[in-house]
């Protein structure tokens, strides 16, 4: 990993032929969308990067209401992919994070809000791509259903552009909710908090997103939404002794001025042990598919991370000082082993940093 | 005739695992020399019956240092030819490793063998309002690891996802014998890790054999009903399917059976008294909160109104539900039971081309003179036409593969794919080029090679072999028949 890394020149490509160009240019080469969220990411390792970024690869290139599918280019934002899937009644059925929706995958795509919730992992069911040595490929299908080849579109989620690059990603859509109605119950304390989280996750119909929130003054807040036929939710909220909220957009948290995020999995019975574990002032989420974030002081963070070896918490500094970003729990010694296999067989060079 | 060296292998086996735990005899070999895809068939060296990761873990390591190839098989009932061993494999039956190690009610996650049945998971935890979504028609016979390997789907699956949507971590051993930790109870892979869990998910059994697997348990639906409407066409119940969809809902599951498979069934003991007049019966299972079950059953008995169809039955409670299913259920059996032989087809294409692409399945059949019924995952458009044959008619049994060859160039022609849940194992290695190029396969290859680099573990399954590029260059015609069709 290299702190002090320099873009050396920033390639802003429009055609899978100018992609394949940048890649198979000399050196090295990171992949960015917009390149708004490169502040998340571990730094290259090379200390000369060359930066590719994918914002004008971002057409929607097929729309199939009836087949509950589309294809896009990764460049294409979010908020321009909801307004067309909304026109015609659907959904991308995974929560927005602000990036490209090739950045979004490429980084990994957050779990989802609700106990329930599909994996948006599951939500990639194919895409063509570049490798570093320029030969394009595909994996996976346009249809919703498809076992044929291994299953590489998992392996783009999450791989931060380190094994190859996508230029058309097909997805899976759902029938976009007809109602959805936020609830926010606040001023909780801590056991109340975790007591009505567990017992909304519970529900055989559990709400489509929810999360327990803490500020920065240790008040504890219950959030989420139902989603479905409006007299169904308000029926939901009412057997659940809940009111309707503001729509809340805003729940996550960030990073405050000279700290650090923490992002990670553990599973909610180990909820009240992570909650011991943390200062009473840390900003903290956990949400209904067990993901959770935690705003600390470098000092926190470390006597954190001294905490976290267990296998079955899984987390990672996602925002901070560049030397710090990437620090994570320790994976499984054949899993990572695999992992430098796989880099290595689809980028012989090392060259996607 | 075996060599001196491959018997002595063969006793240190036996001196390992004892007579019961480690078969030679042919007799007692037989029944591993297939799956459901009974079309092709080889028979193992032998057969190896562990109970622990440890002992799989020796047999991996005694296998790597002969060279012998090996793999693992559950239950068998795959139907693509994936268990079935090939180039003198030994089969590494999971029959024994079929425990439930733990479950975690309050965060609805189990951690079990890979040979427990996929029944059994569900019987363990229903007390508790549980379920194990994934659920294959075989499923009260199928493995927990057979159904990783495939990345297996079902009726349900419309709804809640593959069997990928619903397994957490898997603990492996890779095909050289060491022991692998993928994924955590709490997700599928940590933020800064490689999604090795859905990587090895769906590898048909070629990265490694999985010993013990932790899955997402679901919370079983307030209210679950179910509704069978017959139509006199199979325009009409396709129809019905896509106002439904358009209409947003999200039935649990979309399943249409055509006349042919209604007639088998109500012939069967799977009676399910179905119409056997209808052109296709399209069976709807709604679930979830009270009222949105109740509004959407409303809305679907227009639906069904508007198209038609000639008769509705509905159920709600356990009992009448089962009767419904019944014959959906039982498809597969009944209509095993028109012929000494059965090939299960497993195409997929946009659901909102089933309609076409079914008129032109019929044609093939018609074309090749072989008896083939419809029943399949609407909601998916996910396709099984079924072919009733007799294997030892040897002319009966090439018209049946070569319908098969078309049904599937049809499916990619449609802009489908070869397979919905079956996989490719060893039928469908030559369908495989119709929708990956070399670029694609290469890629693939590359990635086997890091888990199996040997390709001692299920060799010349899943992705055709590139060394030779025999299965690539089987089928240039079609691919090219293929191509212009989609050109035209
Ligand atoms: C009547 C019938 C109905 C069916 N319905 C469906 C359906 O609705 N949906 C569907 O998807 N499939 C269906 N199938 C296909 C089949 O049941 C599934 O593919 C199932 O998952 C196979 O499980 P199994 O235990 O029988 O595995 P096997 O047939 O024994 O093996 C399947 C593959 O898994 C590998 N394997 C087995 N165990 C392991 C392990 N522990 N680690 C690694 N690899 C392993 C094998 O090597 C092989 O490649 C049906 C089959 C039948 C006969």
């Amino acid at each position: 990993m290299s702190v002090d890394f320099r873009v050396v020149e920033t390639r802003s490509v429009t055609s899978r032929a100018e992609l394949r160009d940048a890649l198979t240019g000399a050196g090295a080469v990171r992949l960015a969308g917009r390149g708004t969220t490169q502040d998340r990411v571990p730094p290259p390792a090379s200390r000369d990067v060359v930066l590719v970024e994918l914002a004008k690869l971002d057409r929607l290139l097929r729309l199939e209401p009836g087949d509950l599918t589309c294809s896009v280019e990764p460049g294409m934002t979010r908020e321009a992919l909801d307004a067309e899937l909304a026109a015609c009644g659907t959904c991308l059925p995974c929560e927005p994070d602000g990036t490209t929706i090739g950045g979004s995958f490429a980084r990994g795509a957050r779990a989802p809000l609700g106990p329930a919730g599909h994996s948006p992992r599951t939500l990639l069911l194919g895409f063509e791509g570049v490798r570093a040595d320029g030969t394009a490929f595909k994996a996976g299908a346009k249809v919703v259903k498809s076992v044929a080849g291994f299953d590489l579109p998992k392996l783009f989620v999450g791989s931060r552009g380190r094994l190859f690059c996508v230029t058309a990603l097909h997805l899976k859509l759902r029938p976009l909710p007809p109602h959805s109605e936020w609830f926010a119950e606040r001023s909780l304390d801590r056991d109340g908090a975790v007591d009505r989280f567990w017992t909304l996750r519970r529900l055989r119909t559990p709400p489509a997103a929810l999360v327990l929130r803490r500020d920065d003054d240790g008040a504890y807040e219950v959030l989420g939404r139902f989603e479905g036929r409006a007299g169904v939710v308000e029926q939901q909220l009412r057997a659940s002794g809940l009111t309707p909220s503001e729509p809340r957009a805003g729940w996550r948290i960030d990073a405050r001025p000279g700290g650090e995020l923490l992002t990670g999995y553990c599973k909610p019975r180990n909820l009240p042990t992570l909650l011991s574990a943390l200062p009473e002032s840390a900003p903290m989420t956990f949400t209904g598919g067990c993901q959770f974030d935690v705003a600390l002081t470098p000092a926190e963070s470390d006597t954190l991370w001294s905490t976290l070896s267990s296998g079955e918490t899984t987390a990672e500094t996602e925002r901070g000082a560049p030397e710090r970003r990437g620090r994570a729990t320790t994976p499984d010694p054949a899993s990572e082993e695999l992992t430098a296999s796989l880099r290595t067989a689809l980028d012989p060079e090392g060259r996607l940093q | 005739m075996l060599s001196t060296h491959m018997q002595d292998v063969l006793r240190q086996l036996q001196d390992r695992f004892g007579e019961q735990r480690a078969l030679v005899a042919p007799d007692e070999l037989r029944a591993y020399e297939c799956d459901g895809f009974t079309i092709e068939k080889g028979l193992p060296l032998a057969v190896v019956v562990p109970e622990t990761t440890a002992e799989v873990q020796w047999v991996v390591q005694f296998f790597n240092t002969h060279g012998i190839p090996f793999v693992a098989r559950g239950a068998g009932t795959c139907l693509s030819g994936g268990p079935t061993p090939n180039r003198d494999a030994v089969v590494i039956e999971t029959a024994r490793m079929k425990a439930v190690l733990d479950v975690d009610y309050d965060d609805m996650i189990a951690v079990v063998q890979p040979g427990l049945v996929n029944l059994h998971l569900t019987r363990e935890v229903c007390g508790e309002h549980l379920h194990y979504a994934p659920d294959p028609s075989s499923q009260s016979v199928c493995t927990i690891g057979g159904n990783i390997a495939e990345n297996s789907g079902g009726p349900h699956c419309f709804k809640y996802g593959m069997t990928t949507d619903h397994v957490l971590a898997v603990e492996v051993v890779l095909p050289d014998g060491r022991l692998a930790k993928f994924g955590h109870p709490s997700a599928a892979r940590g933020p800064h890790e490689l999604d090795l869990v859905g990587l090895f998910t769906g590898s048909e059994g070629t990265f490694g054999i999985a010993t013990e697997i932790t899955v997402r348990l679901s919370p079983d639906p307030e209210c679950v009903y179910t509704m069978l409407a017959s139509f006199q066409t199979m325009e009409a119940a396709c129809g019905a399917v896509s106002s439904i969809v358009s209409a947003g809902i999200v039935p649990a599951a979309l399943e249409i059976l055509d006349q042919a498979t209604i007639r088998a069934v109500e012939a069967s003991v799977f009676r399910a008294g179905y119409p056997q007049d209808a052109a296709a019966v399209l069976l709807v299972e709604l679930d979830g909160a009270e009222l949105a079950v109740e509004e959407d059953a409303a809305e679907i008995r227009e639906t069904f109104r508007t198209h038609d169809a000639i008769r509705v039955q509905e159920a709600s409670d356990p009992e009448e539900r089962t009767r419904l299913w019944k014959g959906r259920k039982g498809a597969f059996g009944a209509m095993g039971r028109l012929s000494t032989d059965l090939y299960v087809l497993d195409g997929v294409v946009p659901r909102t081309r089933l309609v076409e692409t079914l008129q032109k399945v019929t044609e093939i059949g018609e074309r090749h003179r072989v008896t083939l019924t419809n029943v399949f995952h609407a909601g998916d458009g996910n396709l099984h036409p079924n072919i009733s044959f007799d294997g030892r008619d040897e002319d009966e049994r090439a018209r049946v593969l070569q319908a098969g060859h078309e049904i599937l160039e049809l499916c990619v022609a449609m802009g489908g794919s070869i397979t919905g849940e079956h996989g490719v194992g060893s039928e469908k290695l030559s369908h495989v080029p119709l929708m990956f190029d070399d670029a694609d396969l290469d890629t693939m290859e590359r990635v086997r090679r890091v888990f199996n680099p040997r390709d001692l573990c299920n060799p010349g399954k899943a992705i055709p072999e590139r060394s030779g590029c025999a299965e690539v260059s089987k089928w240039p015609a079609m691919v090219e028949h293929v191509l212009r069709q989609e050109e035209a």
